[in-house]
């Protein structure tokens, strides 16, 4: 796995390099999904300006006599976002702050800042509005209009990509995650006459069944048995949310058994039928049974040690560990503290032998302070 | 470096933003850029003016260069620096997604264990990073970008097969692919 090393060489190379150094090839970004909008243009010379404040007097050139946001369509409120005061200095946090608050707005697509030095001098927000929508169609419903797993895509106010993006995004990742493995869902903005047309196109494809689920590690028995504890069957539509909670609850259900060292791959999933069917491969490795070896405790106790061990501690040296039993001694504890008027926290940490398949178990008692 | 220069760079090196902008007034004026959206990740920004807080060191690095080349350089370097903090943004991101934090002593115990590797003290350190040029603080929040990387990393290795300790290259392909997926569900956009 990642080494501490690797992050010492990454920071000296920081180091050495400033900055870029880390940054290997930087990112590479790509072009908006099929955006309407012009990129980079300010607004035009004619474009109305809103004024936002104004001395109405003379003041210092060093100082802001006047606020203005310039720019086609820019609502009155937009100035109650910007917060640069007039009569004082340029503040350029003040400025960067203003930038992100109106850029929050969701109606402004791009900003520049301006300091005008005339008579006065004066701070432009050169802003370009987001153009409405003005057109929605959803390509690939069911003619009923609903789309698969419940997913709901509503129309936009604005053409801003990056809500249409987040939007598509999520939308495929709950199809795919109710078991429409290959589902996408696309975007596509057309200028049209006061705005632009916004066209989703959804393409779902087929829902996965589960043909089967196959174990590879355990045995045939404690295969059949982790099964049962399953909400993945066969026959039934593959959900991607169920066979998480599943790979967690075979993790669990080994560490009650006694084997700490279980480990669950990420389920391979094995598609047939063009993503109509899917076998799932669970490849479990369980590792040897552990029994508990020395249990001790430390820290803020308010009794003996054996008072611990013989009214609180269930599980006995030589017994199959097992991290429910545990949990519920530890809370045993803690409720035991509790009722004396002590708020703990209490913290087992454990050490394998794997050599002699024994677990050692430190329970650390701290006061809440 | 005066605000002046900085000025000029970006107006050579992201082309003649304001012109065409020229407002209608009696009186001559000069229009100064202050501030602008440089990049847009998901739904943040990226500033001109955060831009040229995280190049300051970098310009005293190129103020030794000579003058015809160190344009060119600035405009590299600015344009290298935005798609870092566009990646920085992306990791960020995620690790807000899976709620993964640096802690303090995270970056602590990450600072000791870069002035033991070069044989100095913590206090030594931090005056070597001073005399390059960058502040403690500039340095305890690139620690913490590059620990958040690390964390984001290591979650993005997990189920995945991999076999025994990876090189720096194998680290470096694993980053490239785990920045490949992020940047597949967001929106990104660079406006130099």
């Amino acid at each position: 796995m990642i080494t501490r090393a690797g992050l010492v060489v990454a920071a000296l190379v920081a180091l050495g390099t400033t900055a870029c150094g880390g940054a290997g090839e930087g990112a590479h970004t790509r072009a908006p999904a099929k955006d309407a909008s012009t990129k980079n243009e300010p607004a035009r010379a004619q474009d109305p300006v809103l004024v936002c404040a104004d001395t109405r007097e003379s003041v210092p050139a060093d100082q802001i006599a006047r606020i203005e946001i310039q720019g086609a369509r820019v609502p009155q409120e937009l100035c109650t976002r910007v917060k640069h005061g007039i009569g004082r200095p340029l503040d350029d946090q003040r400025v960067d702050d203003d930038v992100r608050a109106l850029y929050a707005d969701g109606r402004v697509e791009d900003i520049i800042v301006l300091r005008e030095e005339g008579a006065r001098t004066v701070l432009v927000y050169s802003v370009r509005m987001r153009p409405p929508i003005v057109t929605f169609e959803i390509q690939g419903a069911d003619p009923s209009g609903a789309l698969p797993a419940g997913v709901v895509l509503e129309r936009p106010e604005v053409a801003d990509p990056g809500i249409v993006r987040a939007m598509t995004s999520d939308a495929t990742r709950e199809m795919r995650g109710a078991g429409y493995l290959h589902a996408t869902v696309d975007f596509e903005m057309t200028p049209r006459e006061g705005g632009v047309a916004l066209v989703l196109r959804v393409a779902p494809g087929p829902r996965a069944i589960v043909r089967a689920v196959r174990f590879e590690g355990p045995s045939s028995d404690r295969a059949r048995e982790l099964s049962a504890s399953m909400r993945t069957t066969a026959g039934k539509p593959l959900e991607r949310q169920a066979l998480e909670r599943d790979v967690l609850v075979i993790q669990a259900d080994g560490y009650d058994k006694g084997r700490l060292t279980t480990t669950v791959a990420e389920p391979e999933l094995v598609e047939s039928d063009g993503g109509a069917a899917v076998e799932i491969v669970l490849r479990v490795n369980e590792g040897p049974v552990f029994r508990l070896g020395k249990v001790s405790f430390e820290g803020d106790l308010i009794g003996p040690v054996k008072t611990y061990e013989r009214d609180f501690w269930t599980s006995k040296p030589g017994a199959i560990f097992s991290r429910t039993v545990v949990a519920t001694d530890i809370e045993r504890i803690r409720a035991f503290h509790e009722s004396r008027g002590s708020i703990v926290d209490v913290n087992p940490s454990v050490e394998l032998d794997a050599a002699h398949e024994k677990v050692d178990v430190k329970v650390r008692i701290e006061q809440r302070r | 470096m005066s605000p002046a220069r900085i000025t000029t760079t970006f107006l050579l090196a992201f082309g003649a933003m304001v012109a065409g902008s020229t407002p209608v007034r009696a009186e001559p004026v000069r229009r100064v850029v202050v501030d602008r959206i440089v990049a847009v990740v998901d739904r943040e920004v990226i500033t001109l003016v955060e831009l040229r807080r995280r190049a300051a060191p970098l310009l005293r690095k190129l103020a030794s260069v000579d003058e015809a080349s160190r344009t060119m350089a600035e405009t590299h370097m600015y344009r290298d620096l935005v798609n870092q903090m566009v990646e920085e943004r992306l990791i960020a991101r995620r690790a807000r997604m899976s709620s993964i934090v640096v802690t303090a002593s995270e970056i602590d115990a990450a600072l000791d264990s870069l002035a033991q590797a070069n044989h100095l003290s913590r206090e030594a350190l931090l005056v070597e990073v001073r005399a390059a040029g960058v502040s403690e603080a500039d340095y305890r929040d690139d620690l913490r970008r590059q620990l958040l990387l690390f964390k984001c990393l290591r979650l993005h290795l997990a189920g995945k097969k991999v076999s025994g300790e990876m090189n720096d290259a194998q680290m470096q392909e694993a980053s490239r692919a785990m920045m490949e997926e992020i940047k597949r569900d967001v929106f990104v956009e660079v406006r130099l």
